[in-house]
């Protein structure tokens, strides 16, 4: 490991320009080095630039972490940004990797991407993609039971929401039916916090039908 | 050409692209010959990577043959067939000249705190990734090595993450003669960390998962003690008291992200992204680690920020040591070691599947379907 270290060169060196400082390196101890074997020390330990290799070309429209002062010398050319997603990306940009807004926004624009890509998908024909893409083969190969639990839970939550939604279309009669019930209620808690439930439905009903 | 594509959580296909370019002048075109699924690529196929954009290729473990080199490229020519560590490493800058070759700064102009990784969304680079049948490698002269000609080219291919990064998990873990390690995970990470862990003198390594068939996997290539944590109610007491009740000198969080075990971190890591997933398998190992001991992650997660115990890091006086793996740093000793028959990676390769059938592929690793450990994809 101390070969590896060239501590003490750098020392003697420091400690000239240190000297004002008393004690300074007195209990400096290369051996405690608790990076050792995943970091090589070497002279350039705290070299700032280095000779560059050539830029790639097409920089130019690279977002770029604003850490950093430009573009590394090579990058992807995966997916360039474009539409909604591609603005996103952008603002997502202008805040550091330390803010969550960099962060948050990248994983919106990322949502609003999987739209797009989705619409992409639809004007090329390749809807049913969604199913295939999936893997759902495999998974009704290898894992049957899964999918069939997964699908019967899908269709009963899809049961339920149809279920509220055919009942709020009876709002009126239904609003009308609780204010009745709610003046035989024995509690007045329970009085009071249907009345309230009656007051918000029927007004909600009220402002629909207005709408 | 034919390659992966991403479409959104959980939607991957294979689909025709362009042929891939030199761009510059340090880089190769390989053809691609096999490339792995890994649990890493899971955190992008969930969405949980920010700035993973529609239409990119992931595939970051690979090998190949040379098929095109830039006009700066010397040690590598056509027709060489190459394995390509997963980071994208220039060997100029500072950090890759301390050999820190996952910590490039040179690489990867869309983020500071990691370096270009193939295939890794634009959060680590923007680069197209070897899950198809050729692939674009910047800074050719850095990275690949040439395969020697006695190698299985399964083995090859584990060697560009896989070995190293279980490798490197242990040798974070600063092991000693006789310690204790727990490892958390029986992915391949987990498993090529408990095999390595005696490489370096480990007492007793012991495996934590919740799938059967990958902790008996685990038990018979690594020869460790395996333990399902779905039928343990409190993992860290548990741990506790198989280790003398001081818990264990070294514990390896090989999860990452995608941990189950806490319905809280679930909840908020991986379900809603409100931490940079979920953290149960860090916060174990955390609470299992002697106090002075030392914590190694491998397990990857985002840049926002996890719920994790750091009071007790400071009260137990803990060591955490983690990174990405600096698989070149590491390969001259490895490919030794596959060479001795010390390690046999190609044994954890349990499922061979077209790039044609990639969707298929990924349900099946991600789901742990078919007992399925490790896929590599054919093209
Ligand atoms: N640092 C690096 O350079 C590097 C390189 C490769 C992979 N990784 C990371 O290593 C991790 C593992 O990779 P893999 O390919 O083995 O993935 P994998 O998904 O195949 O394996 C993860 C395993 O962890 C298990 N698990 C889930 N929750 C757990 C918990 N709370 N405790 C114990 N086990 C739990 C799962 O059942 C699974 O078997 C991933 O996060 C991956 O991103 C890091
Ligand atoms: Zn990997
Ligand atoms: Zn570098």
């Amino acid at each position: 490991m101390t070969e590896q270290h060239n501590g003490q060169s750098l020392k003697e060196k420091l400690s000239a320009r240190m000297s004002h400082i008393k004690g300074w390196g007195v209990d400096a101890n290369p051996k405690n080095d608790p990076t050792y074997p995943m970091r090589k020390r070497f002279d350039g330990d705290h070299m700032t630039s280095w000779g560059r290799p050539a830029q790639q070309p097409g920089h130019e429209d690279i977002l770029h972490s604003n850490e950093r002062p430009d573009v590394t010398r090579v990058f992807g050319t995966s997916a360039p940004v474009s539409g909604l997603s591609g603005m996103i990306r952008r603002c997502a940009f202008k805040y550091s990797e330390g803010r969550f807004a960099h962060w948050l926004l990248l994983l919106a624009a990322d949502r609003v991407n999987m739209v797009e890509g989705f619409a992409q998908d639809i004007c090329h024909g390749r809807a049913t993609n969604c199913i295939t893409d999936k893997g759902l083969k495999a998974k009704w190969k290898y894992d049957r039971n899964t999918v069939v639990t997964q699908a019967a839970v899908g269709v009963a939550v899809v049961g339920v929401l149809a279920l509220i939604c055919l009942r709020r279309h009876r709002l009126p009669q239904r609003g009308f039916a609780l204010v009745q019930h709610a003046f035989h209620q024995p509690s007045r808690l329970e009085n009071f916090l249907l009345h309230s439930k009656n007051l918000m439905d029927l007004s909600r009903h009220f402002l629909r039908s207005k709408i | 050409m034919l390659a992966m594509n991403y479409r959104g959580p959980g939607r991957v296909r294979a689909s025709h692209k362009p042929m891939p370019e030199i761009l510059h002048p340090q880089d190769a075109i390989v053809r691609v010959t096999g490339s792995c699924i890994c649990g890493s690529d899971l955190h992008l196929y969930h969405g949980n990577v920010p700035d993973t954009r529609v239409g990119t290729t992931f595939g970051h473990e690979f090998t190949g043959v040379v098929e095109e080199v830039g006009p700066e490229v010397h040690n590598l020519k056509v027709g060489d067939k190459v394995l390509v560590p997963f980071n994208i490493a220039c060997g100029r800058c500072v950090f890759c000249k301390q050999g820190l070759f996952g910590n490039c700064h040179e690489s990867n102009p869309e983020a500071t705190a990691v370096g270009g990784i193939f295939g890794y969304s634009h959060t680590a680079g923007g680069y197209d990734g070897g899950q198809a049948e050729y692939v674009r490698v910047p800074y050719a002269d850095v990275g690949p090595v040439i395969i020697p000609d006695d190698m299985d080219l399964d083995d090859a291919v584990l060697l560009t993450d896989v070995v190293p990064t279980g490798y490197q998990a242990a040798e974070m873990g600063g092991i000693q003669v006789g310690d204790t390690v727990v490892i958390f995970g029986a992915g391949p990470i987990g498993i090529m960390a408990a095999k390595s862990s005696w490489l370096f003198g480990a007492g007793r390594v012991i495996v934590i998962d919740q799938v059967d068939y990958r902790l008996e996997f685990a038990q018979r290539y690594a020869q460790c003690e395996v333990y399902n944590f779905r039928s343990i109610e409190d993992p860290v007491l548990f741990i506790k008291k198989i280790t003398d009740n001081l818990g264990a000198d070294v514990c390896i969080d090989a999860v990452g992200a995608e941990a189950a075990g806490s319905a809280l971190q679930t909840f908020t890591g991986r379900k809603t992204l409100m931490q940079a997933g979920s953290a149960t398998a860090l916060q174990w190992a955390i609470n299992s680690v002697k106090k002075g001991g030392v914590v190694s992650i491998v397990g990857v997660y985002g840049p926002t920020g996890n719920m994790i115990p750091i009071g007790n890091v400071l009260n137990k006086g803990i060591t955490i040591r983690a990174n990405q793996t600096s698989v070149k740093r590491l390969l001259p000793r490895l490919i030794d070691h596959v060479q001795n028959g010390v390690l046999n990676p190609k044994e954890i390769i349990t499922h061979r599947i077209p790039l044609q059938d990639v969707s298929d592929a990924y349900r099946i690793f991600s789901d742990k379907l078919d007992g399925c450990i490790k896929t590599l994809l054919i093209t």
